[in-house]
This record gives structure tokens, sequence and C-alpha cells, in this order.
């Protein structure tokens, strides 16, 4: 499979990252977003990326001038439909999602891959509504933060995905020194679904809010389970509020089975807006 | 007084660390060959610490340690990895301390529980003997917190498995690459052993009665093949 062109469609924290890691493996980039503004922050923020790794000695100069060609800002109407690959990077939101896919069927030629970068949302639900030869070529690229750090992708083979689709990813990918785990549709894919009780059961462990406890359970997960870092400090870094939603989301995709049951302490927590890093203040203080 | 301690060891074949225990500088019981309900205890009573590292069904193992309670006066200590650890300590008033050696950790770093000084400096010792790190905790609870986590990891991936949601290979490297654990949960599953991991979900799930510690059915084939 021959890459040269990649579209990638949000610029939010996932979108650039996957755009620069693509821009790293001399593939020309097209970065869009509904706000152009956002567009331009995260081509800058990028650049910027680039010119601090080359300070550090990662990249050569030729090598960064090389990436800065291979990225650019675009919009709906300077598209290239010839492009071979697009991946969607937009909110988790199903009806939003389908309307950009349905929009990029129309500009992009027929050969050109649609994937989506979703962590929740059945691949096979933002395919169906496209035409058959497209929904073969449509499949889940699920890549982690920081995208051009975080070696996982995960290749998510929907209902219609074109079998020789997922091992010429697979091969690809592989060749451009990524970690592969190949899976079916299915709620949570694999990471978001076999991590829930890293959380869920230390939750029960602690059961109330007790912040010495919390600390014991982080530092037995890290001391003897090697973990790098706890389940409540992780929550805090991620969000408790985000780490709950994903929770309810998968728990919900597998009709309210007990082992994805969220615990009350996590629903307390966001109920007292005390959401971890981001508000100075979750499971532990940040002030 | 450090290193000078003797200490009476008690185990069985299907722990881990039985092999290590039989080379180790210590009064060696092993249950593969003795009787310790027929046993005259007599000339062990002059050791410091008694360690039980039998991995036996929870009423053997709750018959045993009341036993050892009546024959010494010395600490006992227990590995109460895959066992109710609370409600052992609770009921056998010699019972000082619990260890959590029958699930491997990846870094040689063990939960421990000890009630008094007198057993946390003897196990510090017995660490130091053994070449392992412990971590004392507040409470030993259902199977500590490190076997109880990564036991409702593997379960899941054990799940995901039965659903043909990816190769054990692909969830191992989901894990590893995508959330950095040190191991994915097949390989931990293997060096833990698939019984053990078994023992501590059942033992979850007919303490707590919560539906959420169901193993996997094929968990349970791993468990029962070997």
């Amino acid at each position: 499979m021959t890459l040269n062109s990649v579209l990638i469609v949000g610029a939010g924290t996932m979108g650039r990252g996957i755009a620069q890691w693509f821009a790293q493996q001399s593939v020309k980039v097209q970065l869009l977003d509904s706000n152009d503004a956002v567009v331009k922050t995260a081509i800058d923020s990028i650049k910027a990326s680039w010119d601090k790794l080359q300070a550090k000695g990662k990249f050569t100069e030729a090598e960064v001038n090389t990436f800065k060609e291979s990225l650019e800002a675009s919009n709906w109407e300077n598209i290239k439909p010839e492009t071979n690959l697009v991946i969607e990077a937009i909110i988790e939101n199903l009806e939003i999602k389908n309307s950009v896919f349905e929009k990029l069927d129309k500009i992009c030629n027929p050969e050109t891959i649609f994937a989506s970068n979703t962590s929740s949302i059945p691949i096979s639900s933002l395919a169906k509504s496209l035409p058959l030869e497209r929904r073969e070529r449509f499949l889940g690229l699920h890549f982690f933060n920081p995208a051009p750090i975080m070696k996982l992708v995960e290749v998510i083979k929907g209902h219609w995905t074109k079998e020789e689709l997922i091992s010429e990813f697979s091969t690809w990918f592989t060749e451009h020194k990524k970690e592969v785990a190949i899976c079916n549709d299915s709620p949570g894919f694999i990471v978001n679904r076999v991590a829930r009780n890293f959380y869920g059961e230390s939750l029960r462990v602690v059961n109330h809010y007790d912040v010495e406890k919390m600390r014991e359970v982080d530092n037995v997960l890290k001391k003897c389970g090697g973990f790098r870092m706890g389940p409540f400090e992780l929550m805090d870094l991620i969000g408790i509020d985000i780490n709950y939603s994903v929770t309810e989301s998968v728990w919900n995709s597998f009709y309210n089975e007990p082992r994805f049951a969220p615990h009350q302490l996590q629903k307390k927590m966001v109920d007292s807006g005390r959401l971890g890093k981001k508000t100075k203040g979750g499971f532990y203080d940040y002030e | 007084m450090t290193m000078n301690r003797k200490f009476l060891v008690l185990a069985t074949k299907n722990h881990p660390l039985y092999s290590t225990l039989k080379n180790l500088d210590v009064e060696f019981y092993d249950l593969e060959s003795h009787a310790p309900f027929e046993e005259k205890w007599s000339h062990y009573r002059e050791c410091d610490l008694v360690l039980d590292f039998t991995v036996i069904s929870p009423d053997k193992k709750l018959e045993l340690l009341k036993h050892l309670n009546i024959q010494f006066d010395f600490p006992i200590v227990s590995d109460l990895t895959t066992y109710w650890g609370e409600l052992f300590i609770e009921k056998v008033s010699g019972l000082r301390g619990a260890v959590s050696f029958n699930f491997p950790s990846p870094t040689n770093c063990y939960e421990y529980y000890a009630i008094d000084k007198t057993t946390n400096d003897g196990l510090e010792d017995f660490f130091k003997m053994l070449g392992v790190e412990g971590l004392r905790v507040d409470c030993p609870g259902i199977g500590f917190t490190y076997p109880r986590v990564i036991s409702m990891i593997i379960n899941e991936a054990y799940f995901a498995l039965e659903d043909r949601m990816a190769k054990p290979k692909d969830i191992d490297t989901a894990m590893k690459f995508g959330v950095n654990y040190p191991l994915g949960p097949f390989e931990w599953a293997k060096k833990i052993g698939h019984r053990n991991i078994l023992c501590l979900l059942e033992e979850l799930y007919k303490v707590t009665g919560d539906p959420r510690y169901r193993p996997s059915q094929k968990l349970r084939l791993e468990a029962n093949l070997i």
C-alpha cells in the first residue's frame, strides 16, 4: 500500500498529533477544521514542536524543513480529491461525524480510504450511510495521545471493511515503527475496554473518599504492578468527568454489564466539580 | 536485631516460591511430604516467625492456621493473596500478618500487612533474605490490591477473547503500547497462573456477591487445562 497523501479532519489535540506523525513519515498532510483559526494555531504549534525537537537534536534541520513542507492547512474548498487517506478526528458525535463523511464522500475519489479516530463510536455506524464501495474502504484507526510518541494504533475492522485493507494498514504502520493491534468493531475497542477495571476495581478497593487509601492504591499499583501511574492520579490527569463518561459509555454499550459499572465515588466527584488537575482538585489537591 | 531470626516456613508445591523457599536458610516444612495435623511441633519452637505459603482451599487454610495458632506462641504470617485476608486475621489471633507472594510481581515488590512491630521487623528480615521488596499496606482486604486489580484486567481480556474482539497477541500489544502496561494481560496471566486468578475472582464473588467478579469461561477453561 502506498500512502502519499493524507487529509486529517479536526485540528484538536488528536488531529494535530496525527498530522504531525504522518508529516514525519514523508506523507503529504492536509489539516482541516471547521474553524480556520484552529488549523493555523495547530500548524504553528506543530512547527514549534519540530523546532524544539531539532534544538534537542532529535531531528536535523533538513528533516524539519521536509516535515514543514509536507504539512499544509486546508479548507473544504481546496481538499484534494485524489488524497489517499482521510482520517477524521473531530468531536465524538455520531451525527456530526456522519455529515462530515457524507460531505467528504462527494469530494474524494472512490479510491480514497476513509478512517475514523473515534474511541467510542462503532465504525460500522459511521460507514453505514456511505456507498458500498466506500464502506469497504472504511476502517477505524485509533491513535493514542500524544500520537507522535505513543506507539499504538488500533486498526479496527468494520462490518464492510475489506480484510486486505486491514492487513495492508497493519504492514504499513509496522514499517513506520508503530505497533498495531487489530480488532473487530466492539465497544471501547481493546484499550478502553480492557483498561476499565484499572480504575473500576481500584475505586472499589477504596470505596469512599479517603486520600490516604487512594495514595496507597496508587503506590501499590506503581511499585508492585509496574504501572507508570496510579489509577487515581491518572484519573485526575485525564479528567474524572472524561473517565466517568467513557465508563458510562462502555457500560451502556454492554447493556449495563456489572463489570463496567461506574462507581458512586466517580459520580460524586463529577457532581462536586472536582474533576482533577484541570480544576486544581480531584482525588488529590493541586493548589 | 537483624538477620539472625529463625523462620519456620510451610509451603505447598503449587506456590510460585516453593523451590526458592526450600533453598533458603530456614526451617522448611514441606507439606508435600508431611502431615501438619499429626506433627509434634516441639522441635520447631525455637523459631521467631512462622510463615505459611500453602495454597489450599480457604476452609483447609483456616483449619491449618488455627492449628498452628495452638502450637506456637510466636507470630504467624500467611500468604493470603487469594483469600479474604481480613476475615482470617479476625479469626486467628496469632495470625499477625499477611503477604501476597502468590501473584508474581513484575517489579519484585509485594504488598504485605503486619499488625505489630515484631511481625513487621521479622518480615523485613525475611524479605531481605528472599531478595524482594515489601510494601506495607493498611489492610489485606480480599486479595490485597495489585492481585485484585490485575485479576479484573486479565478477566476482561479473556471476555474480549470470548467475544472474538481480537487475538491475544493484539490485546497484549494494545495494553503494552497504548497504556504502557509492563506486560500484556495474557503474558501476565501466564506468569501469575490462571488457576490463581480464577481462585481470587471466585473468592471475590463469594465474599461480595457482586456479579462483576464472574470469571470468564475462557479463563476457567485455561485454569482447568493445566
